[in-house]
């Protein structure tokens, strides 16, 4: 299928599914840090693969992205970018230590931040899966701390190598302290958006 | 008031894109992860370009609108843009940047990862169109900024992690 032609209801559907999702995600989340974790409502961009890394406000800020790949009845791609300072902070919460500004995460810190990604990631599945009677299997996590720009293109990469045109689903996760802000973005391939709209009934366009 | 002010012009290349420009002119790109930054320059016309490629073969893909993304189509474009403004190959120089593997997992894929790839493919072209590569710095796990000045022919290669080189 060809992504451009989503109409206003499948896009509307797309985003109501990746609202539950990042509901539960954020719920795993508070719960592992013991805070409150906020979502911002998700945003869909439907962007030309060679541009979509300009949906980054700064393509050579310092970040810590998580990434996973998932199989299953979907493909699809899930990348959690963090700034830097914020990743550590994360990390320290979980660790329970003060936080320390250093120019790399020790292996702890990312080994802690991988374990982030995977039950968040798993969280944000499980909901789809459940909603959708679909199995999902993620990978393990891999983590890359460096300009967001070279964070992104990797996966970006992966689903440029068929289409021109992706569909990412990002949504914003803050904590009530406003110490850690992240985004969850979710790739899915356009053969899987198809699978996902059938499932809930809007697959005609 | 008399006299020219000869003015530097810094021009962007984005992802999937190249650019060509003559002295005093510098092309940069930014954040190069899995792909590849190939800067070609004709050191005696002092022109060159900068393409920032996201995949290594063009015949994989099902959309091939453009052919900056694709190592064989974008390196095809480029050394044809510069032949057509003087420059021969056989005095072109090539350098390479980027092609990281920007993710580690714990149970490597046996499959070359697409940056390795994007630099395997970056060379053979080259080579086949009998362009010589003087200089890269590819591969590893992190990312790269490219700064090429097409008054000198050298290319900067900036990371964040791993301090700064000039190839």
């Amino acid at each position: 299928m060809d992504i451009r032609e989503l109409s206003p209801l499948q896009l509307d559907a797309l985003k109501e599914i990746a609202n539950i999702g990042a509901g539960h995600a954020a719920t795993a989340l508070s719960q592992l840090v013991h805070k409150k974790i906020l979502i911002r409502s998700p945003r869909l961009g439907l962007l030309p693969v060679d541009e979509a890394s300009q949906m980054l406000e700064d393509p050579e800020a310092l970040v810590i992205g998580i990434y996973l790949v998932v199989r299953g009845d979907l493909s699809a791609n899930v990348v959690l970018i963090f700034p830097h300072d914020d990743a550590l902070a994360l990390a320290s919460m979980l660790l329970g230590k003060q936080p320390q500004s250093h120019e790399f995460p020790s292996p702890l810190d990312e080994s802690a931040l991988k374990e982030v990604g995977s039950i968040v990631t798993c969280a944000y599945l499980n909901a789809l899966s459940q909603l959708i009677h679909i199995s999902l299997i993620p990978s393990v996590p891999g983590l890359a701390s460096d300009m967001s720009g070279a964070v992104i293109d990797r996966v970006l990469i992966e689903l440029g190598q068929m289409e021109d045109y992706v569909l990412i689903i990002e949504t914003e996760l803050i904590d009530v302290s406003q110490k850690v802000m992240g985004y969850f973005m979710f790739l899915p391939h356009p053969s899987s958006i198809e699978t996902i709209l059938k499932a809930v009934g809007v697959a005609k366009m | 008031m008399s006299g020219v002010l000869v003015v530097n012009e810094v021009t962007r290349v984005e992802m999937a894109e190249f650019k060509i420009v003559h002295n005093p002119d510098t092309l940069v790109t930014s954040a190069l992860g899995s792909c590849i930054g190939v800067a070609l320059y004709d050191p005696e016309l002092k022109i060159g370009g900068l393409a920032h490629i996201m995949l290594p073969d063009s015949s994989m893909a099902r959309e091939r609108s453009n052919p900056a993304k694709f190592a064989d189509t974008a390196i095809e474009a480029m050394v044809e843009g510069l032949i057509k403004r003087g420059a021969e190959c056989s005095r072109m120089e090539a350098k390479l940047a980027g092609g990281a593997c920007m993710f580690s997992f714990a149970g490597k894929s046996p499959l070359m990862d697409i940056g390795e790839k994007n630099v395997a493919a970056a060379r053979l072209i080259l080579r086949g169109k009998g362009i010589r590569i003087v200089a890269e710095d590819t591969g590893k796990n992190y990312g790269r900024c490219a700064e090429f000045c097409c008054s000198t022919g050298k290319l900067k290669v900036k990371s964040l992690t791993r301090g700064d080189k000039e190839l």
